[in-house]
Parts: C-alpha cells; structure tokens; sequence
C-alpha cells in the first residue's frame, strides 16, 4: 500500500449525505396516491361523465322530458329511442339524463350544506369545550338514537313531497357526522403536542386554528362530504320509491326505478337504465372516496 | 467449545419503493452457551434487524435475507421453513421486546399469555399451563402470582408487564434469549431490577443472552462480549473488558466518551456530530467516514476485519500496518481533548 | 355498574319522551287533519268522525290523552281500519319483521367477517380486491333495487324462489339478502380494516415470536382485538335493518311492520304512522343500551363508568 493514500483527509462534517430522494408535501403525496388508486380514478372519471352528461344531455336529445305519446309507449331501446319509452310514451334516455340533474344537484348539495352546518356546529363544540360543548353534543347524542331514514320520512310526510323540501329535510338532519367528525378532530389536534409548541412560541389562536386544526381536519372533514353525496341520493331515492320523493312530472332517478319496478315481469329495461344511473353514481363516488380516505391516512405511507 | 448460534456474513435487505435499504451488511459473530453478549449502536445501525432475522422474523415483503447463514444447533435458520422456526420460536430461541405496554395482547390474561408458551411447544393441558405460569411469574418476582395470572397487562405496572414478557420468553427454558433494548421504556430504578433479573436467570439456566441496546451503561454490568454496529456492519468486536479499556475504532471511542463517567476531567460530554448515513445509498468505503476525525483517502475503500488480539476485532484503515497513525495514541488525544 | 345502568335508563326515557312529543306535534301540524283528503265527506260526517276521534278537543287535552294512553301501551285506533288498533297491527307485522331481520343479521355477519378475515390475510392480492370491490357495489347498490334484480333474475328468468309472499325459509331467502348486502359489505370492510391494524400491532410481533402459528394469530390473538370496531356497528346496522325492511318487505309483499308503516304514510294514517315510529324509537333506543353494554365484556380495557362520561 502506498503511504500516500493514508494521508490524512481534511475533517469537515459532510454534510451531502442526505437522504436521497426528495421530500414531498403533503397535499403532493396525497395526491400521488390518489393517482395510484385505479379504482378512484376511473370514479373521478366516471363521475365528470355523469356531471357533464346532466348539463348538456338534454340539449342533445330531440325529446323534452315530458313529450307523452301513447302509440310508442313502452318499447326496448332501439336506435331512435336509446333507453327504451315509458309506459306512457316518454323517450326515457331523456328521462334519465333529466333525472340526473335532480339526483346530483340533491346529492351535491346536500353534501355542502351538511358539511357547512356540521363544520360550524362542531368547531364551535370543538373549540369553545366545556359546557357548551357537553350540551351540544347531548342534543346531537339524543337525536342521534333514531335512524337518519326514520326523521327523514317523517320531515316529508309533515312538508309534503317536493324537491325544496327533500333539501330541507336532507340537510336537518344530515349534518350530524360531520359535526360529530369535526368536534372529534379539533379536540384531538388541541390536545397534541405541537399545538402547545405552537402556543408557546406565540401563536394567537387565530393562526392556531387556520395554520394547524383547519389544515389537518380537511382531510376527513372531504372524505365525509364525498361520502355524504351518495348517501343523499339514496336518500331521495328510497323516499321516492315509497312516494315521498320529487313531485311529477319532475323525475329524480328514483321516481324512475320506482316507476320502473312496478312494470319489472315485463319491461325490465325501465328500471334497469334509472337504476344503473343511481348504482353507478354510488359507486363512484364511493370508490371516490375510499381512495381519498387510503391517501389520507399517514399510516400507509410506504 | 462449539457455538450455540453462529450467524455468518447475513446480509439482509428491504425493497421500499425508494430503492433498496442494505440494512445488514456482512455481519458476523458467534454465541457460546450460557454466554451473554451485548450488540450495540445508533437507532437505524442494523442491530434489531440482525436478531429478527435469528428469529426469522423480518416483515417479508419488503424485507428479505440476501445472504449468510445462521447457523443453530447444526441447521441453517435461513433456509428453514417458517414451520420449524415456528417450533423454535418461543422454545429454544426466545425474544423480549422494548415496549412491555404494547407488546402483550390486551385482550388476553397474562396467564394465558404465558401458559400458551407451554401449551404450545411442550403440549400440557391448560390447567397444568396454567400452574406453570403462577409458577413463572414467581420466578420472575411478581408477588401474589396467583391473582395476577388473571389480570390483564393494562392492569400492571411497566416494570411488572416487561416481567411477564419475560416469563413468557423463558417458559420453556430456551438456549437463547434475545433482549431487543428491553429497559429502554422503563424507568431507571426499574431498568436496574430487570437487568438483575435478566442476569440471574442467565445465570440459574445457562441461557445465552444476546443483548441489544443504545446504552452502554448496560453492556458494561451484564455482557461478556459486545458487538459495536454501525451502518449495519460489525465495526468492532471484544471482550467487554477490553473495549472499553483498549477501543480501537473511532466509532467506539464516540460512543465511550459520550457516556457520563466520575472520573472525566472535562466537564462537558462530547457528542458524535454528524447524521447516521442513509442506507438506501451506503457510500463506497467506511460508511463512518463523514464523521471520522481522523479520516484518511483508504476509508474511501472499505476495511477489511483487523484482528487486534486474539478475541478482539476491528474494522478500521487506523489498524492498518501501512497507517503511520496508531489508535492508542488517538485515543488518548481524545481523552485529553 | 348499576349507577351507570339507572343514569342510562333515565335518559333512555327521556329521550322517548321526547321522541313521542316531537312526533306528536309533527303530526298535529299537518294542516288540514288526517280526514280531509277523505273522498268527499258531508261536513256533517266530517264533524262526527272528528268528535270520535276527539281530532276537536284542544291541542294540549289531545296531548295528555295520549300520553296518558301510552303509559297504559296504548296506541290509539288507527283512523284508516276502522277496527284495528295500533297494537293490533303492530303485533301482528313485528314478529315477521323480527324473523325476517335477524335472518339478514345473520347473514350479515357471518359472511361480512369471514369475507373480511379473508380479504386481511390476503391483504393487496387479489382476493383482496375482489372482497373490497364487491363490498363496495353492497354500499352503493339500494336495497330496493338489489331487491329488484334479485326477484328479475331469481324469481322470474330462473324460477329458483319465490318472489313474494312470506311462507316458510324459501321465502326468506332473496329478501334476506336484499337487506344483508349492506350491512355484510360494512362489516367485511370494518373487519378487514381492524385486522389489519390489530397485525401489525406490537403484540402480534411477540406472538410470532413465541412460535405460534398462522391460524393461532388470527383467531386467538387477533379476531377479538379486530371485531371490537365491527361492534360498534351493531347499533346502526339493526337501525339500517330496521328503515331497510320498509321497501323490502314491501317489494316482497311480506306482511311485516315496514310494509304496514309504508302502507300508513301512503294512507296517511296519522295514530299508526305515529304510533309505529314511537314503537320503532323505543326498540332502537334500548337495542343501543343493550349493545353499550355487551361492548364492555369484549374489551377488558372499558369499565362501564368511563363508557359513561362520553
């Protein structure tokens, strides 16, 4: 061995052995699972479909919703009349397409003033603690011990069927997890240890709620309201299978597969296309929401 | 004499989505009946990964043993089926872990923790298990057996749950006793009582014991041997004795002069400064080389095994007979630094 | 345990007292009265009809009347059988319904934990997505229009079973189903999420390490840590079970209390809807007490006390 290569080497504390691949933000990582998560994806598209379909469908279709002909009533789908006629003669493709826009507009907002009412109520529970928050959780534990359904159809048969107050109904009663989710979220963050660092080192509990508990909540608070979509439409679905629903001649997807079940021996296509439409749309935005709920759990950070 | 256990250059890998992690990397020692050896290092040096994979324990994707042998009793655990290492575990080769709390199944009683050991490996009845396990935890110095097999662990004291961990492991007076940092959770009083425990019934069974821990406070009252690891190598082996009168690797020196002693002269402690390397991408060479102080251009190439004495090894370019450095003399500068 | 019991009984009554307040007044505040969408009723029959039901007397006396009823269980006539009861009908739907639905617990139950064990174990293989696809078309597929295919394809293109009426197992079968699928596919997933979480706990680490093997894990180690969540879901699945058998028994025809509380909203029979919705809340109301209570006996780590303050 040459005596050189034992020549001492200048002592600096090197610093380039970093870890090698870069780190990413959160929302980035998020993101990327989310990307991975086939199903989730082919949900997103799915549901751009049905959205964009609803909007601009019926401008597309030659027939209006509520054109009645008695001599083409009930016939299969063929090349004119896509999904088939109803039994009273109505291009159901149309139908559909009009069904669409009232189950997801139901849908979506339901799902954004429960998470506004649900994220108030419980942030103030959350953050305010104490008395208040006990005494606002017993009235949301107390009302809670009646199944959803069960409050649901009782609102529409004291409103009487209609689309305002399917709204109504839906969201008096709704927002019950999310406020349940959000309390439980903020009540946890306060208690973590970093909230107390930040606290020391100055921040006003303003920062503290916007930089730290709102950020972190986001997550289920999301996960929640993607789930609460298909929910609602199930809700105004069942409700208008047992005639509590949207009033005629305004069709949701569930007056149709209610009308279409009943004519099931013989016309089986009646109900299958409104029904699709609705299992479809659910399981969407499941899939949906179960790839936000696998990107947002820390855990499965590989 | 020959070795109970005898692990031969075991490589071990993990395949992450970031590349792969050398985790072991060429690591080899021997274990004698009876004897206690302690492995010590940094979080992250390879030292529990090396006793799981004994056990055959490690998470299999995404982990793998790359290479090596482990030699026991004649037979070679990394070729072994996971039913023969399942009669082995728990019966002749026994692991305790560092968190007492979560390590015992909350759900079960203690004694039903512990009578499953004989239940299983020496098939006795579950009442005679269970008059096997009053009699284990007496062993282990928890009073009042009798009531305490019926409690459940979150019902116990951190000291008592570490206790029954290890009445579970030594149930069946296995030749081996694997301690992965087993006082780490523990306050220090407590700390002090199960290493007595650990080092009476090393005593009273001949069990071997292979110690792991970041503390070398422990390693100096209970092992005969220690291991010093480091980037997942063995850096330096020896009699405890010996290492800590006659360290050779600059690694070792770090960690002694880190440990508080009464008859230090400064009055400050002396870090390691620098970060534990990323092991995705071990550097070429001695992976201490960033934070060597006496670092010279051949720890660019790795070091070859050094024996210094007969029993004591090292793996350091300093040893080397072309190196104009000797590492006694480094040492004391050290010392007096 | 017995304070915990007595303050839970408190409120539980509390809780229907209010129950049955809230719907009464829900009722009462339909404008017009349960007779006026009648075929055309003289104002004179109208009068007399309204007297006998005392539908005229003051809101406050209707009130105390019926509170006074309910504490001797009973629910009033209906307004639409003239000679039936609440309690008549109520007794002759809840014991279909109960047959029916324990059926579909069942179902749910047995095949949503197997299915989730399995699709732990075989966590990110194929089974796995399998399990966790179709427990995802049980979520999003209504009972209602599962229950519509099952009697398309089933009933009608494969006679295989009836597809409606309620007589003897065969008939139990696809509205069983029909009421199962959510349910099971809720289970499955909660099973599948706990056992995965409880596997990769310190504990089942030092199991492995004591030798035991694969089974032994899952179903003694394991299971118990894992069902605990499943648990807690006892509670809305038997609410979900409940509103379920609303459409399905009505699809099937089967002659249970959902098809009778379906068949009184559409004839807005105001005593029976009222009356089966109190009859509906106390039982969900005292199933939920039943469940709080059988929790503590799987997990050692509660006492009843702590269970309380939440």
């Amino acid at each position: 061995m040459k005596a050189e290569i034992f020549k001492k080497v200048d002592f600096q504390l090197d610093m380039s052995y970093d870890i090698g691949r870069s780190s990413t933000t959160y929302w980035q990582d998020v993101w990327r699972r989310l990307n991975k998560n086939k199903l989730s994806i082919l949900g997103l598209i799915i549901i751009s479909f049905v959205i964009i379909a609803a909007i601009v469908g019926p401008f597309f279709t030659p027939y209006s919703y509520s054109d009645q002909n008695l001599q083409i009533a009930n016939q299969s789908p063929s090349t004119v009349h896509w999904f088939g006629t109803d039994n009273l003669g109505r291009d159901l493709l149309t139908r559909v397409l009009y069904g669409a826009r009232i189950s997801l507009s139901i849908g979506v907002v339901a799902s954004l003033s429960t998470m506004i009412i649900g994220v108030l109520y419980g942030g103030i529970a959350g953050l305010f603690g104490g008395r208040v928050d006990t005494i606002m959780m017993r009235i949301v534990d107390i009302v809670w011990s009646i199944p959803f359904l069960l409050y649901v159809i009782l609102l529409m048969v004291v409103l009487q069927p209609g689309l305002m107050n399917i709204f109504i109904a839906l969201t008096l009663v709704y927002w019950m997890p999310m406020a349940r989710l959000v309390r439980g979220q903020i009540l946890s963050l306060r208690e973590l240890e970093y909230v107390m660092a930040a606290k020391l080192a100055g921040a006003s509990s303003w920062r503290i709620i916007t930089k730290h508990l709102i950020p972190n909540s986001l997550g289920p608070i999301l996960i929640t309201a993607t789930l609460t979509i298909p929910e609602a439409i199930f809700s105004e679905a069942f409700l208008s299978y047992i005639g509590l629903g949207v009033s005629a001649p305004m069709a949701s997807w569930g007056v149709l597969a209610s009308e279409g079940a009943s004519s099931l021996r013989s016309y089986p296509f009646q109900l299958f296309f409104p029904a699709a439409a609705i299992c479809i749309t659910m399981l969407s935005f499941n899939f949906i929401g179960d790839g936000l709920r696998d990107a947002l759990d820390p855990r499965m950070r590989k | 004499m020959k070795p109970i256990l005898s692990v031969e250059n075991l490589k071990v890998v993990f395949n992450t989505y970031a590349g792969t992690v050398q985790a072991v990397n060429d690591v080899s020692f021997t274990l004698y009946k009876g004897e206690t050896i302690g492995i010590v290092g940094e979080s992250g040096c390879g030292k529990s990964v090396t006793s799981s994979a004994i056990m055959g324990l490690i998470p299999s994707p995404p982990g793998q043993i790359a290479s090596g042998r482990i030699l026991f009793e004649d037979e070679d655990l990394v070729t072994m089926d996971d039913k023969s290492l399942q009669k082995i575990r728990g019966n002749q080769i026994s692991m305790i872990f560092q968190d007492p709390m979560t390590s015992l199944n909350p759900v079960l009683t203690v004694g039903l923790q512990i009578a499953e050991s004989f239940m299983l490996h020496q098939k006795l009845p579950k009442k005679k298990a269970m008059e096997k396990a009053v009699e284990m935890l007496k062993l282990v110095g928890i009073p009042a057996p009798e009531i305490r097999i019926r409690q459940y662990p979150h019902q116990m004291s951190g000291g008592m749950r570490q206790r029954v961990m290890i009445a579970m492991a030594l149930a069946c007076q296995p030749r081996i006793l694997i301690a992965d940092e087993p006082t780490t959770a523990l306050d220090v009083t407590v700390q002090a009582q199960i290493m007595e425990l650990i080092k009476k019934l090393n005593t009273e069974f001949s069990t071997a014991v292979i110690l792991i821990t970041h503390d070398l406070g422990i390693v100096a009252g209970m092992c005969s041997r220690v291991l010093v690891m480091y980037a997942g190598r063995v850096v330096e082996s020896a009699p405890v004795n010996e290492l800590y009168a006659n360290p050779q690797h600059p690694y070792s020196w770090g960690l002694l002069k880190s440990v508080p002693r009464p008859d230090m002269k400064s009055g400050t402690l002396e870090s390691i400064a620098g970060q534990p390397p990323d092991l995705l991408a071990p550097p070429p060479g001695c992976a201490f080389m960033p934070r060597c102080r006496f670092a010279m251009e051949v720890c660019k190439q790795p070091p070859a095994p050094i024996k210094v004495t007969e029993d004591h090894m090292c793996r350091c370019w300093l040893l080397d007979k072309a190196s104009p450095h000797t590492p006694d003399i480094l040492f004391k500068e050290c010392e007096t630094a | 345990m017995l304070q915990y019991v007595s303050k839970r009984i408190l409120s539980m009554v509390l809780v229907i007292y209010i129950v049955i307040t809230a719907t009464f007044l829900l009722m009462h505040s339909i404008p017009g009265g349960p007779f006026t969408t009648e075929k055309q009723l003289t104002p004179e029959v109208l009068r007399n009809i309204n007297a006998r039901y005392h539908l005229d007397d003051p809101l406050w006396k209707q009130y105390t009347d019926y509170m006074g009823n309910i504490l001797r269980f009973d629910l009033g006539p209906s307004f639409k059988y003239q000679d039936r009861t609440v309690n008549n009908i109520i007794a002759d739907g809840f014991p279909v319904s109960v047959q029916l639905g324990t059926f579909a617990v069942l179902l749910a139950v047995t095949v949503g934990i197997s299915a989730g064990i399995f699709a732990a174990l075989r966590h990110n293989r194929t089974l796995d997505y399998m399990i966790m696809s179709a427990s995802t078309l049980g979520i999003s597929i209504p009972s209602f229009i599962l229950a519509s295919f099952l009697i398309y394809f089933f009933a009608f293109k494969i006679k295989l079973f009836p597809a409606a009426m309620w007589n003897g197992f065969s008939y139990m079968i696809l509205p069983g189903i029909s009421l199962a699928a959510l349910p099971m596919a809720v289970v499955a997933r909660l099973t599948r999420s706990g056992m995965l979480e409880v596997l990769s706990q310190d504990f089942i680490r030092t199991a492995r390490a004591k030798g035991v093997g694969k089974r032994a894990i899952v179903y003694r180690h394991a299971l118990k840590n894992s069902l605990i969540p499943v648990v807690t879901y006892v509670g809305p699945m038997a609410a979900g079970i409940l509103t379920g058998s609303f459409v399905v028994e009505s699809i099937f025809n089967i002659p249970g209390l959902g098809r009778h509380f379906v068949t009184s909203i559409y004839n807005r029979d105001y005593t029976v809807i009222l009356g089966i919705t109190i009859f509906y809340s106390a039982l969900i109301i005292i199933f939920n007490f039943l469940v709080d209570v059988a929790y503590v006996l799987l997990d050692p780590r509660i006492s009843l006390e702590k269970k309380g303050d939440n």
